[in-house]
């Protein structure tokens, strides 16, 4: 199983971020900006620079950054809408499900991750009577915001055997 | 038209991307082997453990963690091969989750599966899937009382 990325450190330093600010101020370009601070041994990244700029000036963030990425190094990285939310293991609760609103059973399921407690946890409340909406039957959660908010997830009902569609 | 269902206790399941996990529907103990033997020759595995769901129903899972691509490669080849109709339905199903699933809990008259035959190195995947099963079992324990 993927082991747990340690926290990371803050990508800038509270002395840069004071220079860009200044400079910000100033009026100074972003280009300029960068060369300064490797002039003065407080380099970085430039997307984190640009990034900062920007939320100093209070602009919003740029939409689909990836627009600006050549074509072939684009492919390369999965997008982040197709790229599940956790890589590693999940509990699986799943079966038909019919709420009061909903009487006609439809196919639900429940993907949760976390550590062990709140797994178990969120599982019995799901065996408990909670199932996923109709509106959006296959849920991947972790488990602990399942167990904050149930009813962000789920709603009320029960699971149910498959249906026999007589006709 | 009626619908007749009957409520039903949801079934727990074991989801993930990097484990192999073949489920062999109608197809014999010996068959089976025959099929893991064959997947952990030709895609390296280093071992497996196969489990028995219900009569003529087995799943397999191998030890050595694949990416996601390769673990579709593996069951696609099975499938292909061996000609199973569920087998090629379990992979369609698995395409459309973008992850591979196996019951752990028991589903209306089957028991929960329990394993019926191991094989070579037991050390990496399948040793974090046995973990989990036992997890998923106590908590299906604990409903039950």
């Amino acid at each position: 199983m993927p082991k747990r990325k340690p926290k990371r450190k803050p990508k800038i330093s509270s002395k840069t971020r004071w220079a860009i600010r200044t400079y910000v101020k100033q009026g100074i370009s972003a280009n300029k900006i960068q060369k300064k601070l490797q002039s003065q041994g407080l380099g970085i990244r430039r997307k984190v620079l640009l990034a900062e700029v920007r939320k100093l000036r209070g602009k919003k963030k740029k939409l689909h950054p990836e627009k600006y990425i050549r074509g072939d190094y684009r492919k390369r990285v999965t997008p982040k809408a197709r790229r599940p939310k956790y890589a590693g293991r999940h509990v699986a609760v799943y079966r038909y499900a019919r709420t009061l609103k909903h009487r006609r059973p439809y196919s639900a399921r429940f993907e949760f991750y976390g550590s062990g407690k709140d797994l178990g946890k969120a599982v019995r409340l799901a065996l408990s009577g909670i199932v996923p909406k109709w509106e959006n039957p296959f849920v991947e959660c972790s488990a602990r915001a399942f167990l904050n908010n149930p009813y962000k997830y789920g709603e009320r009902g029960e699971w149910v055997g498959k249906p026999n569609i007589e006709s | 038209m009626a619908n007749q269902t009957l409520k039903a206790e949801p079934i727990l399941g074991l989801t993930d991307r990097f484990t192999v996990k073949l489920d062999f529907d109608n197809f014999s103990f010996k068959s089976t082997r025959y099929w893991a033997d064959l997947v952990m020759e030709k895609f390296r595995q280093k071992g497996y453990i196969m489990l028995k769901s219900s009569e003529k129903h087995y799943h397999v899972v191998f030890d050595r963690y694949v990416s996601w691509d390769e673990n579709l490669s593996v069951i696609a080849w099975v499938a292909i091969l061996s000609k199973s109709v569920p087998l090629h339905r379990y992979l369609a199903m698995q395409c459309i989750k973008m992850s591979s699933t196996l019951r752990v809990s028991p589903k209306g008259d089957k028991p929960s599966p329990r394993i019926v035959f191991r094989y070579g190195c037991q050390d990496h995947a399948i040793k974090d899937f046995l973990r989990y099963r036992k997890l998923i079992k106590r908590i299906v324990k604990e409903e039950v009382r």
